[in-house]
C-alpha cells in the first residue's frame, strides 16, 4: 500500500511538472467561424494529345459539360479562361512542372487540367485536379471510353472534384425521368439531370401516371390505363420488359419503394376511396395503412424508411401528413395554405418538398417534417409541381408552365439556379431524379 | 561460478527486489501513458483566441500602451516636485551632522591631550561605525541601482509582451480573414485541425505540417489553403531566426448555406 501511495505520488509530480507552462517560446492560436465562399476554379482548355484538329471538338464538349457542372452546382466561381496566361498546347500535368503563380495571378484556388486522345471510336482521357495553393495535385483520373461517352466522363470527374473539394460527390452523372405527351402519345422519357441524352422509354396511346425510380435505379414503377384501369406497373430499363404489380379494380397509383427496396407503398381504391397501402417484397401480401373516408394519395418514404410522407383531405382540405411506415402516428405537416400536394422527403431527410397553392398557382415549397419553417422556393408564372429532390438533397427538378407549355426544370433546394432541362415541343411532366448511382 | 539471483527467494534481498520491480514498473507504465497521451492527459494548452477579432478589440489590446503612456507623462510634473523633496531633505539631513560633528569637535579638543588613547579606542568604534554606515549607504545605492535595473528590465520585458500581443492579434486578424471553407462542404461543428509549423523573422510560414487531422480531408485541406495565403505574415517583432506556432482551426460558427 504505501509503494502504491509513493507511485502516485511521484506520478501525480510528473504530471504538474510536466503542465505546458505559458510563456512566448512558441504561439497558439485558435480559430473558429470560418466564412463560405464559391471556390474559385480555373478550367484550362484540355491538351489533343494526338494534335488531329477535326478531335478539337471533343476537347470543347469535355470542357463544356465540366464547366456547365460546377457552376449549375453554385459551389464553384468558374474563372474566365480569357485571363489565363499559361498556353495549354505547352501546358505540364506534373505539378513540379506547373507554374503555379500563373494560376494564383488569375485569382484560382483549384486548376483543372486534362489531356485526352482519340483512336477511332476508342478515347482516353486523363483529368488533373491541382490546389494551386498549396501547389499540389488533389486527385488524378484516366477514362477509357466510346466518342460516345465524352459527356459522361465530363460528369464523371465533376463528380470525382465536387467529392475532392466537399466531401459529397457531386450529382452529375443522375437521371430524369418524366412523362412527355404529344398528340395522343404518352411518354416514359429518361435524360442525364442536366436534360442531354434524352432517351424514349416507354410509349403508351393510353394515360400514364407518376413514372418513379427503383431504388436501384434499374426500374421505373409507373401507373398505366393500358389495359382500361389505372393499374401499378414496372419497366426494367435495360430490357424494356413490363411486369404487372398491381391491378386491383378502382385506382392503383403512387408506386413508391423504400430506401433499400424492400417495401412498395402505393394508393388502391378497391374498398371505396383511395388508401395507402404497403406491400412487402417478401409476404407479397398489400397491408392497408390509412383507413379512413377521406383521400389518402401520394405516399412517398423518408430516406430513413421508417416514415411515409403522403396526401390527405382528411381535414377537409389537401395537406401533407406523415406516417410512420406501419401506418401509426399520423401528423399533418402542413397547415399554411389551402391546398398542399405531391410531397418528396429530401434524401438528407431534414425537409420534404411539395407543390402548394400561392396566389391561385402552383409554387414549390419545402418544409420540415414537423411541420415548422415552411418556405415558398418559387415564385415563377404558371403552375409549379410536382418536385423531386436531388440524390445529395442540394436540388430540385419540377413541372412548370412558366413558360407556357409544362416543361421539366431544375434549381437549388433555395430555388437559386433556376434552368430548363427539356427542350422538346411535347408537354414534359412529373419528373422524378434518380438515386445516387453508378448508369452504364 | 553461476551468479543465483532468484526474486522469488524469500530473502530480505529478494523481497526488496520485487517491491522495486512493481515500482518501476508502475514508473515505466505511467512514463509511457504521459508520453502517449500526454495530449489528453495533460491540460490542454491554451490556444489563443481573442474574444473576437474586430478592430474595436483591436485598439482595446492595445490599449493599455497608450494609456500608460499618459499616466507618464501626468506624473511627469509632479516628479520633480518629488525630487526636490527628496534632495531637500538630504540637504537637511547632510546640514546637522557637520553641526553635532562642529559642536563635538571642540569638545574632544579641550581633552585632546589627556583623553588621547581613548579617543583613539572611540575613533576606531567610530571608524568602524562610519565604514558601517558608508557600507550600508554603498548597500543601499546598490540595491537602488539593482532596483532600477530590474525595473528597467520589467518595463522591457513588458514592451516586448505587449509587443508580442500586439503582433499575435495581427497575424489573428490575417489568418482569420483568410480562414475560408469552400460552399458545399461537408463537415461536422465538432471537426478539428491543428497545424503546426514556424514563422520566420521575414514573416514567412514555414515548415507547415499537421498536428492532428480532421479525417475529413476537403477541411483539411480548405485550412492549410488558409494558412498559404496568408504567408507572408509581416515580420516579427522577436529577434528569434524562427518561432514555432500551433494553430486550431474548427468549423464552428460557420454559416452553412
Amino acid at each position: 500500500m504505501r509503494t502504491l501511495k509513493l507511485v502516485l505520488v511521484i506520478v501525480t509530480t510528473f504530471c504538474l511538472i510536466l503542465r505546458p507552462l505559458p510563456g512566448n517560446s512558441k504561439i497558439f492560436l485558435d480559430f473558429s467561424a470560418p466564412t463560405i465562399s464559391k471556390l474559385p476554379v480555373a478550367i484550362q482548355t484540355f491538351k489533343n494529345l494526338n494534335n488531329v484538329p477535326e478531335d478539337a471538338a471533343i476537347g470543347k464538349d469535355l470542357h463544356e459539360t465540366i464547366s456547365d457542372d460546377l457552376a449549375f452546382s453554385g459551389l464553384f466561381q468558374i474563372i474566365d479562361p480569357v485571363s489565363f496566361i499559361e498556353d495549354p498546347e505547352t501546358s505540364e500535368t506534373d505539378p513540379a512542372k506547373i507554374h503555379f503563380p500563373d494560376w494564383t495571378v488569375v485569382g484560382a484556388d483549384v486548376l483543372i487540367k486534362g489531356v485526352f486522345s482519340r483512336n477511332n471510336d476508342q478515347i482516353k482521357v486523363e483529368f488533373h485536379l491541382y490546389d494551386v495553393i498549396t501547389q499540389k495535385e488533389v486527385v488524378g483520373k484516366r477514362y477509357y471510353g466510346k466518342m460516345g461517352d465524352i459527356r459522361k466522363i465530363a460528369h464523371k470527374f465533376a463528380n470525382e472534384m465536387v467529392k475532392q473539394i466537399t466531401g459529397e460527390a457531386g450529382i452529375f452523372d443522375t437521371r430524369i425521368v418524366y412523362l412527355s405527351s404529344l398528340n395522343g402519345m404518352n411518354e416514359i422519357h429518361i435524360m442525364d439531370y442536366d436534360g442531354h441524352n434524352n432517351q424514349m422509354l416507354l410509349q403508351e396511346k393510353s394515360i400514364v401516371i407518376s413514372p418513379r425510380w427503383s431504388s436501384d435505379g434499374e426500374k421505373i414503377i409507373f401507373t398505366s390505363y393500358r389495359e382500361g384501369n389505372p393499374d401499378l406497373y414496372q419497366i426494367t430499363i435495360r430490357t424494356r420488359s413490363i411486369q404487372k404489380i398491381s391491378g386491383e379494380p378502382g385506382i392503383n397509383t403512387g408506386g413508391s419503394y423504400s430506401p433499400g427496396g424492400g417495401r412498395l407503398a402505393y394508393v388502391m381504391s378497391k374498398d371505396g376511396n383511395p388508401e395507402i397501402y404497403i406491400l412487402d417484397k417478401y409476404s407479397k401480401k398489400p397491408k392497408r395503412l390509412t383507413n379512413n373516408w377521406a383521400t389518402d394519395v401520394s405516399p412517398m418514404w423518408a430516406p430513413n424508411g421508417k416514415k411515409i410522407a403522403f396526401m390527405s383531405d382528411r381535414a377537409g382540405s389537401p395537406q401533407i401528413y406523415v406516417m410512420d411506415y406501419k401506418g401509426d402516428n399520423s401528423q399533418r405537416v402542413t397547415f399554411q395554405g389551402k391546398y398542399n400536394a405531391t410531397p418528396d422527403w429530401s434524401p438528407r431527410g431534414d425537409r420534404i418538398a411539395l407543390s402548394s397553392i400561392v396566389d391561385g398557382h402552383f409554387q414549390i415549397a419545402t418544409v420540415k417534417p414537423d411541420g415548422s419553417q415552411m418556405y415558398i422556393v418559387t415564385a415563377n408564372a404558371g403552375n409549379n409541381e410536382s418536385p423531386s429532390w436531388s440524390p445529395d438533397g442540394r436540388f430540385l427538378c419540377f413541372n412548370s408552365t412558366m413558360n407556357g407549355k409544362s416543361d421539366i426544370y431544375i434549381m437549388n433546394a433555395n430555388g437559386a439556379n433556376l434552368r430548363r432541362v427539356t427542350s422538346n415541343s411535347a408537354r414534359n411532366s412529373a419528373p422524378n431524379w434518380s438515386p445516387s448511382i453508378f448508369f452504364e | 561460478m553461476v551468479l543465483k539471483f532468484s526474486p522469488f527467494e524469500e530473502t530480505e534481498f529478494g523481497k526488496e527486489f520485487w517491491q522495486m520491480f512493481w515500482v518501476s514498473l508502475i514508473l515505466h507504465i505511467a512514463a509511457i501513458l504521459i508520453a502517449a497521451f500526454s495530449r489528453d492527459i495533460l491540460p490542454r494548452r491554451d490556444y489563443y483566441a481573442p474574444p473576437s477579432f474586430t478592430t474595436v478589440d483591436l485598439v482595446t489590446m492595445e490599449k493599455p500602451k497608450p494609456s500608460k503612456a499618459p499616466a507618464k507623462r501626468k506624473p511627469a510634473p509632479p516628479k520633480p516636485k518629488t525630487e526636490k523633496k527628496i534632495s531637500i531633505p538630504e540637504t537637511h539631513k547632510k546640514a546637522p551632522p557637520p553641526k553635532p560633528v562642529e559642536k563635538a569637535k571642540p569638545k574632544p579638543e579641550k581633552t585632546v591631550v589627556k583623553k588621547a588613547p581613548p579617543a583613539k579606542e572611540y575613533s576606531d568604534k567610530e571608524i568602524n561605525s562610519k565604514i558601517a554606515s558608508l557600507k550600508k549607504k554603498v548597500d543601499s545605492k546598490r540595491v537602488a541601482e539593482q532596483q532600477a535595473i530590474a525595473a528597467r528590465g520589467k518595463i522591457t520585458s513588458r514592451l516586448k509582451e505587449i509587443k508580442y500581443r500586439a503582433y499575435q492579434d495581427t497575424i489573428y486578424a490575417i489568418i482569420q480573414s483568410n480562414y475560408d471553407l469552400p460552399a458545399g462542404i461537408h463537415i461536422g461543428e465538432e471537426a478539428e485541425t491543428i497545424i503546426g509549423g514556424k514563422i520566420t523573422k521575414q514573416g514567412r510560414i514555414i515548415e507547415i505540417d499537421f498536428v492532428k487531422q480532421s479525417g475529413n480531408e476537403p477541411f483539411d485541406n480548405a485550412v492549410l489553403r488558409s494558412l498559404e495565403k496568408s504567408s507572408p505574415l509581416p515580420s516579427p517583432p522577436w529577434d528569434m531566426e524562427e518561432m514555432e506556432f500551433e494553430m486550431k482551426f474548427s468549423p464552428s460558427g460557420v454559416k452553412q448555406e
